[in-house]
């Protein structure tokens, strides 16, 4: 069974799209399979991939949007991104319909997606990402996941949401009780600005271990990479934007592995 | 002021962001309260509906007959109480329909109880013809309202699909092996006999007594008189030893085997009760027959 990592924030612009489109690519190029799924009815993460025309006009049923209505094979939903072993259930706008609030109150579709992805076996790593709200979508990832990353910009807006997103994945491990919090990704952090390295600061003395090492910084390389719809591991291997996305890679797979194991990886 | 100076006054301001709280009672709910009911559940992917003209019964579904009566009442209980169960359905590409792989009663009854549509697990994975025949196998023996020689027939082309013997579909099937040996003797009866069985004229056990008989017309006399008299197991197991006669009393002989080195052993027998007298001397002799070919470099047959 592939390792599933569900990428949340209450917070929009947090990373977390961006954080899936580079480390899939970063997990991919290095001979991993990789399944990124969308469940963000914003469509970001499937638009960085096959651009915003024709994520616009995907059929719901081509569409994550489907396992809430007719729950179809897994196979019917996964399409090949460029990059070889990277695939993906895509989103978009049809999904929204389906995320709706108090989503405790709707009986068996909290586990829909945790019901498709029980047929990815073929897989190493599915990457989860998730809107910006704890609706019926985030819920789904957190009970399908395996464990969570929460990115997070050092700064006020970006961190307001961690006592809801922590008090989720406590509540979520009732119906999911493997789910594990793996980190907080410190994300689109700047070190020049004081600011930036104030709260990073605080963050660690708060949740020690629960922050990851590994820092993304804001970098223009990223950007670059999405906009020409190609994770940094492929569009720029050699730079440093792509060996920061393969720490990060690393100290999550270390994260994730059973004990037994972490020394052998390490 | 610099910014590091309102930084530091800002400490509480950051981390109450952070999630930090005074107070510690107070605990808003800021994200979802799972009821107790869900824990462990998960949706069944592959159950649906189907319209009942899209599922058709699988052409080499062991079960052939329905009893009308019993098609009837279950027809009658769907259409007042609903389906209970679902059907279990695969898609077979060639027919373009669903085939039924268990189910078939519920169907036909869903049907005369003219539903427009039938609850169904669809079966995604491809299956062997092994593995579809068992899964109908599993499903009826369970009920135990198979037709002894429908049961036979099943058994019967299990072991021809996989090259199996009657043990390996005892053993696939979870059931006794001698209730697969018994079946299959039912098919060494002529086709009008096993016909009667499977109307339930003759009881199964009887049938199996009756098939030890070597000649198809001894079967099937006895098989009428089976019909006509109600002849129990027992009897009919009585009256199969009378036709065959009391077996004979095994011969009275010798048979003695000694180990040698390895895998070898030495069988000296003969055609009446002898001593060891009697057997040192056929080894003797024996063995000399053997030095005398190693002599003349005969090879061993």
């Amino acid at each position: 069974m592939p390792t599933t990592i569900c990428f949340i924030n209450q917070k929009g612009g947090c990373g977390k799209s961006s954080s899936c489109f580079h480390l899939g690519g970063h997990f991919a190029r290095s001979g991993r399979s990789v399944l990124l799924v969308d469940a963000d009815p914003q469509g970001s993460l499937s638009q960085g991939f096959f651009g915003s025309a024709a994520i616009e006009g995907l059929p719901a049923g081509e569409s994550l949007a489907a396992v809430f209505d007719d729950a179809p094979p897994l196979t019917t939903l996964v399409v090949s991104t460029p990059f070889p072993g990277l695939s993906m259930v895509r989103a978009n706008a049809a999904l929204g319909r389906h995320n709706c609030p108090e989503p405790e109150t709707f009986g068996l579709k909290q586990f829909a997606l945790a019901a498709l992805l029980e047929e990815a076996t073929g897989y190493d790593l599915v990457l989860i990402d998730c809107p910006p709200n704890l609706y019926q979508c985030s819920w789904n990832a957190l009970l399908a996941a395996d464990f969570v990353v929460v990115p997070v910009p050092p700064e006020d807006f970006a961190t307001q949401g961690l006592r809801a997103i922590h008090q989720a994945v406590e509540h979520a491990r009732h119906l999911n009780p493997r789910l594990a919090l793996l980190g907080h990704l410190v994300i689109r952090a700047d070190s020049r600005l004081l600011v930036h390295r104030s709260y990073e600061q605080h963050l660690r003395r708060l949740y020690g271990e629960a922050v990851l090492s590994t820092v993304i910084p804001e970098a223009s390389a990223y950007k670059l990479a999405l906009s020409t719809r190609t994770p940094v591991s492929f569009h720029s291997p050699s730079s440093r934007a792509a060996r920061l996305v393969r720490d990060l890679g690393d100290e999550l797979l270390r994260r994730a592995a059973p004990p037994a194991e972490r020394r052998k990886i390490a | 002021m610099s910014t590091r100076q309102a930084l530091d006054r800002l400490t509480a301001n950051l981390e109450e962001s952070m999630g930090v709280r005074g107070g510690g009672d107070a605990r808003p709910v800021l994200a979802p309260v799972p009821a107790k009911r869900d824990a462990g559940r998960r949706p069944l992917r592959n159950v649906g509906r189907l319209t009942i003209d899209q599922v058709v019964p699988d052409p080499d579904q062991p079960r052939v007959e329905f009893s009308e009566d019993a098609l009837e009442r279950l027809a009658l209980s769907i259409r007042e109480k609903g389906q209970l169960s679902p059907i279990r359905v695969r898609w077979s590409d060639r027919l373009e329909k669903w085939l039924i792989i268990s189910g078939e009663r519920r169907w036909r009854a869903a049907r005369r109880a003219s539903l427009p549509d039938i609850e169904c697990y669809f079966h995604e994975a491809e299956l062997t013809p092994s593995e579809i025949l068992e899964q109908q196998l599993i499903e009826n023996l369970l009920r135990e309202d198979l037709r002894p020689v429908e049961e036979a027939r099943a058994f019967s082309s299990l072991m021809g699909i996989n090259g199996w013997t009657g043990k390996e579909v005892a053993d696939a099937l979870r059931v006794h092996p001698s209730r697969v040996s018994r079946a299959l003797a039912l098919l060494r009866l002529p086709g009008p006999v096993q016909e009667r069985v499977n109307a339930g004229e003759i009881p199964a056990r009887a049938a199996y007594e009756i098939s030890k008989l070597p000649d198809p017309a001894a079967q099937a006399a006895l098989a009428e008189r089976a019909a006509a008299e109600g002849l129990s197991h027992q009897d009919a197991a009585r009256a199969v030893r009378q036709r065959r006669g009391k077996p004979k009393p095994p011969a009275r002989m010798t048979r003695n085997a000694f180990t040698g080195p390895g895998a070898w052993k030495v069988v000296v027998t003969g055609p009446v009760k002898g001593g060891y007298p009697e057997i040192e001397q056929a080894l003797l002799l024996a063995l000399n027959e053997v030095r005398e070919r190693i002599r003349t470099g005969r090879k061993p047959d």
